[in-house]
């Protein structure tokens, strides 16, 4: 049994690769088919890779709150924490109409390294689980002293070290201010990433900045960040009219899935449409093959070969080209979304279901379409296949 | 199952007709009766049309007859479905054709150990008797070059070497030094033979006056009959 199945399978391989042309043309359909539906979904979902990724390991156990217009109370802060299902919290204040800039104000518009300034929490890289790529983070000694300290996010630090790789002084509104730390990438809150933060006694003196908090960041106990988000608003607020808004990132990304799905749906079926034309086209020169393979299957049923056996041979090679296809569609479909996902800065995700589904869809497709021409070079007689044209 | 002795026919067909149905009926072969021998040269004379291929077919059990029985070693084979037909027929015979019919893609000693495969055989030992087979037709030089590297002749030989390398009693060759000169025909006659000294029966359609004398018998066919 199992070594007709490798007669059958060395058969099958020589035959195809025998004539490279006509495997390659049939291989066309399952390829196509493979690489759009694992090129495209592998896209999609690397978009949200790197949120992905940072919500499987730290948890959705985070909580984003903010007031659409005004500020949060003092102590949103302590009240916050006062909620039993509430680990921590850090409390973010924003400094408005400052400029940030690489070089003391001399007139001349520069692109600014940071879209905003916030003002530091002693919390947030508790809360973020996110540490210091580099330097020191802002203490209570930089609030008491009102030191003009800074700690930069991530991409600014990119943005202003890929140019000027040795500029330790930030100017903020025209105040120089010393970089001592970069803070790690957050996934989950990347609005740090491009912020530069000072202490918010510094902010209050120089900018006048509202010493109230914009924004809280508030870490909960698994599990309840729908009791907790629930709940937030009145401990914060104690029922004050302050619009308040909690965002939940992973519900960001249950929106984002839903998009996704809708747009996978499609190109899912844009790459089963691919495969099933591609079948016609197996089936199609599979039966030329036969026609122009009758004396080949006339020998062979002289040399015994069953009507099954000639029938398994023809389907092994479908499934075989299916195979082959499907193989190098998702090879070709990898490598694209790798590039794309370096290109952009994005983490790769090939989900294996996907792969393993768009591969198993081709091969049965091609098997599907070789069965009529492996049911017809069974059915030849083979007197009249090796009779004389 | 009746005994078989070594001197019975190994292969009878007993008033035998093929009627191909292509639109209109076509009688091809007409009360046919015939029976071979182990040892024994057969050949089929009869001019194109005559029902030589159609008889040498339905003995080889590529067709099934309209009417009458064929024997293999004194069993009717009416009955048999195509996958123990398709046993039968691996086992009792070898076939040699006009046109060599070999696989274009495949070299000389892959042509001869298809003859081999689906038989649990292992592909060292296939390639392994088919290297002997081929030495013993004199191309034991050629096993690793394909039918269109090879003369007409030499893709003959390979062909016997099919036929023959899985050890069949009766040889079934239809016309199989039609395309062949006088010498590769002398040579395939030679092989022929010596597989006739071997007690394999041969059955040979031949327009070739030459090989049929070296027959022991002849049956000649015109119009679908056996007229002697």
């Amino acid at each position: 049994m199992i070594s007709s199945l490798v007669d059958d399978l060395s058969v099958a391989i020589r035959s195809l690769v025998a004539r490279p042309g006509r495997m390659l043309l049939m291989a066309a359909g399952p390829l196509l088919g493979v690489a759009v539906i694992v090129g495209s979904i592998g896209v999609l979902q690397s978009t949200t890779g790197e949120l992905r990724d940072a919500l499987r390991r730290l948890g959705t156990n985070l909580l984003i709150a903010t007031v659409a217009e005004g500020r949060l109370p003092f102590e949103a802060a302590e009240r916050a924490a006062r909620v039993p299902t509430v680990d921590a919290v850090a409390a973010l204040g924003s400094v408005g109409g400052t400029i940030v800039s690489a070089a003391p104000p001399t007139g001349q518009l520069a692109v600014p390294p940071a879209n905003q300034v916030l003002t530091a929490d002693p919390e947030l890289g508790g809360v973020l689980e996110i540490g210091l790529a580099w330097g020191r983070s802002l203490h209570d000694f930089d609030e008491e002293a009102r030191t003009t300290a800074a700690v930069i996010g991530d991409g600014v630090a990119e943005r202003l070290w890929l140019e000027r790789p040795d500029v330790r002084t930030l100017y903020i509104g025209g105040h120089p201010f010393a970089i001592v730390g970069v803070l790690q990438r957050s996934p989950l809150y990347p609005e740090v990433n491009s912020a530069v933060l000072i202490p918010t006694t510094t902010a209050q003196q120089l900018f006048g900045a509202n010493p109230r908090p914009a924004t809280l960041l508030v870490k909960v106990e698994d599990g309840t960040e729908r009791r907790t988000a629930g709940v937030l608003g009145d401990a914060v607020t104690y029922g004050a009219a302050l619009n308040l808004r909690v965002s939940v990132p992973s519900d960001l990304l249950a929106a984002q899935t839903e998009i996704d799905r809708t747009l996978a749906g499609a190109v899912v079926g844009l790459g089963l449409l691919a495969m099933v034309v591609g079948g016609f086209g197996i089936a199609n020169v599979m039966l030329i093959s036969v026609m122009e393979r009758r004396r080949e299957i006339g020998v062979r049923r002289a040399l015994g070969h069953t009507r099954g056996v000639i029938a398994l041979q023809f389907l092994t090679e479908s499934g075989l080209v299916g195979l082959i296809g499907a193989g190098l569609g998702g090879a070709l479909a990898a490598g694209f979304v790798v590039a794309v996902a370096a290109a952009r800065g994005w983490t790769v995700v090939l989900d294996p279901l996907v792969v393993a589904g768009a591969v198993a869809a081709a091969v049965l497709v091609s098997l599907l379409a070789g069965m009529y021409p492996a049911a017809r070079a069974a059915r030849l007689q083979p007197l009249d296949a090796l009779r004389d044209e | 199952m009746t005994t078989f002795e070594t001197s019975d026919p190994v292969v009878e067909a007993i008033g035998v007709c093929k009627v191909y149905q292509v639109g209109v009926p076509v009688t091809a072969l007409t009360d046919a009766h015939v029976s071979v021998r182990p040892g024994e040269m057969v050949a089929v004379q009869g001019p194109s049309g005559s029902g030589k291929s159609t008889l040498l077919g339905l003995l080889g059990l590529l067709d099934t007859p309209t009417a009458g029985v064929v024997r293999i070693k004194g069993d009717d084979i009416s009955g048999l479905r195509d996958a123990a037909r398709s046993r039968l027929r691996a086992s009792t015979f070898g076939f040699v054709f006009q046109q060599f019919n070999l696989i274009p893609h495949l070299t000389a000693v892959e042509n001869v150990a298809a003859a081999l495969l689906y038989r649990q055989v292992s592909s060292k030992i296939r390639a392994a008797r088919a290297r002997d087979v081929l030495e013993r037709v004199g191309l034991g030089d050629r096993s690793e070059h394909k039918p269109g590297e090879m003369s007409g002749g030499e893709q003959q030989r390979v062909a016997l070497a099919r036929a023959v390398v899985a050890n069949p009693q009766v040889i079934l060759a239809d016309e199989p030094t039609g395309n062949l000169d006088t010498d590769a025909t002398a040579a395939v006659l030679e092989l022929l033979m010596g597989f006739v000294a071997q007690r394999v029966a041969v059955l040979v359609a031949t327009h070739d006056p030459e090989v049929a004398s070296r027959a022991d018998r002849s049956l000649r066919m015109r119009d679908g009959r056996i007229v002697r």
